[in-house]
């Protein structure tokens, strides 16, 4: 086959001229191959940025799995062989870890029994704070953030029983629920420290007992916070249980609460 | 015009008439070799390109949201109502772990509130059994790495800035990679997400509107208030990895 510029008239013709192209160019399907691969590249690329997009349900794949999941309980976490599904052993009732045993009876109930057992009803709530505890500002504000985080919700950040869960439960006309104590009522000013105690321990009424959510030392500076506020604040007069007590507030006050 | 198997006798002189009987490159043969050159190095960048994006962590770990057996919103408890993230997760300052609440927890709420909604039939079903509700935990670091939460939060390292806007959340997603530089990040230079401890469980805290600091003016401070540790043992292997 020769080329166009052997012949003698050095123009190509038309039929030439396509023939001289294509063997110039390589055939169609190499470079339409070409292109495909090239915007192929990018399908891998946008899946990575959807992924990175969107949330996910499914847990992270593991390329390497090293020791990510070595064969060990966790905190909290499950095991099929256990009855109750749980990994951990519940201690044995009553167990007291070690160095964590306390006598003092007044300072982990906040009253005292006849025999001294807790399972006897109480004979006298405590009148003041235990005095081992430190009664100084380092106190009242760690009850101050501690009744933040578990009372307020309900009793409000200054105890006036106006908490966020306790306005959505009247808004949402819950018929079970019990609206928040005012802690600035006289009611709850005329009960004794360790009765206050108490009842963040083991709860009161249609609320919750909190002894397994906060220290022992955690709610006696709740309590303190507590008669800080009923000092700083004045007397609250709402609640019908109150309504008596109120009448004789400033009297009542002092005898109860020395 | 012939059909002559003879090789030629010089280089270009005999091209014409032999030309049929050889096999000829074609003449876009010739920019062959640029071209796969080209192909080379683009397969070469985009190879590793590519398996470093996918492998990730940004790509695999963030936006993982995994479907809880009951639809708890923490936008409604934390964000609406407020409640504080200790309220549920009582154990994070005294512990290494902050501990998912037991379910007598929302019944301290749910006894009275919505006690009778179908989406807390397993709450309350749990609650009557004793069987424990089975959360999926979404932020899950590998076992060998020990993360210590109350060592972090008694130092002013805020929920916020491993778990996110988790009170903008209805469903927990996991938004930081939670991958070792992502951690060393903050290892390197602490003072740039430190803050006051008492605003650690705050969203959206800032600490040049809160306290009128810069913050890393700030974070300095609490560095040197709360003791945190130097970037000798901060980046320490056995620091974490023990």
């Amino acid at each position: 086959m020769s080329t166009y510029q052997e012949e003698r008239v050095p123009f190509p013709s038309p039929w030439r001229l396509v023939k001289e192209l294509r063997l110039r160019r390589p055939p169609w399907w190499m470079v339409a191959l070409l292109i495909l691969v090239v915007i192929g590249t990018w399908i891998p690329l946008a899946l990575i940025y959807q992924a990175r997009q969107q949330t996910s349900r499914l847990p992270r794949i593991h390329f390497f799995h090293d020791m990510d999941h070595q064969p060990k309980f966790g905190p909290q976490s499950g095991h099929p062989w256990y009855v109750d599904g749980r990994a951990m052993r519940q201690p044995i009732e009553g167990t007291i870890a070690r160095g964590k045993l306390e006598h003092d009876q007044e300072y982990l109930l906040g009253y005292v029994t006849q025999d001294g057992t807790r399972s006897s009803p109480p004979i006298r709530f405590v009148t003041a704070l235990p005095e081992r505890l430190p009664q100084d500002n380092a106190l009242l504000s760690r009850g101050r953030e501690r009744f933040g985080i578990y009372c307020a919700p309900c009793h409000g950040s200054q105890g006036a029983g106006d908490g966020q869960v306790n306005q959505a439960a009247i808004a949402l006309e819950e018929g079970k629920w019990v609206p928040a104590t005012n802690l600035l009522s006289q009611m709850v000013r005329d009960r004794a420290d360790g009765q206050l105690f108490q009842a963040i321990s083991d709860g009161v009424r249609s609320m919750p007992s909190y002894g397994s959510q906060i220290s022992v030392r955690d709610r006696w500076a709740i309590v303190a916070f507590v008669r800080d506020l009923q000092q700083t604040l004045p007397t609250a007069a709402d609640s019908e249980p109150t309504a008596q007590t109120n009448a004789a507030s400033p009297s009542q006050q002092s005898t109860s609460n020395p | 015009m012939t059909n002559i198997p003879e090789p030629p006798a010089g280089e270009g002189d005999s091209a014409g008439d032999h030309s049929k009987t050889r096999f000829q490159f074609p003449r876009w043969a010739n920019y062959l070799f640029p071209v796969l050159l080209l192909v080379a190095i683009g397969v070469m960048t985009y190879i590793p390109l590519l398996g470093t994006l996918a492998i990730s962590p940004d790509t695999r770990a963030v936006g993982y949201q995994p479907q809880q057996p009951v639809p708890f919103s923490h936008a409604l408890h934390a964000g609406k109502l407020q409640l504080d993230c200790r309220y549920c997760h009582s154990t994070v300052e005294s512990s290494a772990y902050a501990a998912v609440p037991p379910t007598q927890t929302c019944l301290n709420c749910h006894a009275a509130i919505k006690s009778d909604s179908p989406k807390l039939a397993l709450v309350k079903e749990s609650f009557e059994s004793g069987d424990p509700l089975r959360w999926i935990k979404v932020h899950d670091v590998p076992d060998f790495v020990y993360f210590n939460h109350a060592a972090h939060v008694n130092k002013g390292v805020a929920c916020e800035l491993c778990h996110g806007r988790i009170d903008q959340m209805d469903e927990v997603t996991q938004v930081q990679s939670l991958s070792m530089a992502w951690c060393l990040e903050c290892h390197r230079a602490p003072e740039q997400s430190l803050r006051p401890r008492e605003f650690v469980t705050y969203m959206g805290w800032d600490a040049l509107t809160a306290t009128g600091k810069s913050q890393s003016e700030l974070g300095s401070e609490l560095a040197q208030d709360y003791h945190v540790q130097p970037q000798h043992f901060m980046t320490s292997c056995s620091t974490c990895h023990r």
